[in-house]
């Protein structure tokens, strides 16, 4: 039986100042991380509303962070 | 010149623009807004952004009903775009 590992596409809203920020200093810094979570700079966490939520979820994505 | 010297001073342009044929006037906005940057114009029945004020958070944005505050650079048409495409791969 092929067993492929599920790799789940993880959506991340990640605001400016804070956790943008936080995810430079790691890029800056060479820490690495796996490919599954893609990023999407907003201004602040209260820039997501829950339209941005359900239509993550519509085009596909397993999980959501958001960081604030 | 220092800060407080100076005749004028210049602020960032991520600022949220309200759509006034959009606005319901339901002060949803002006309630959820930090720094008290929206004002209610009774007289053309909309609320409008202060853009000296706003800091480009975007919480109006995400609390209208009827996505009728758009932050500049970070609109909800633009979301969109980066979230299919960041899910397309």
């Amino acid at each position: 039986m092929n067993e492929e590992l599920f790799e789940p596409k993880i959506l991340a809203f990640i605001c400016n100042w804070c956790a943008y920020g936080a995810a430079d200093l790691a890029g800056v810094s060479r820490l690495q991380h796996p490919p599954n979570v893609r990023a999407i700079r907003v201004m602040c966490s209260a820039t997501v509303s829950p339209h941005h939520i359900l239509k993550a979820f519509q085009n596909g994505a397993d999980g959501i962070l958001v960081g604030g | 010149m220092t800060v407080l010297a100076r005749e004028n001073i210049l602020v960032g342009g991520i600022v949220a623009r309200i759509e006034s044929e959009l606005c319901s006037g339901c002060l949803g906005c002006i309630n959820v807004c930090p720094y008290a940057a929206i004002t209610f114009n009774a007289e053309k029945h909309t609320a409008e952004v202060n853009p000296a004020l706003c800091k480009g958070c975007g919480a109006c944005a995400a609390a209208c009903p009827s996505e009728a505050p758009i932050l500049l650079g970070f609109s909800n048409r633009q979301i969109y775009a980066q979230i299919k495409s960041a899910l397309a791969a």
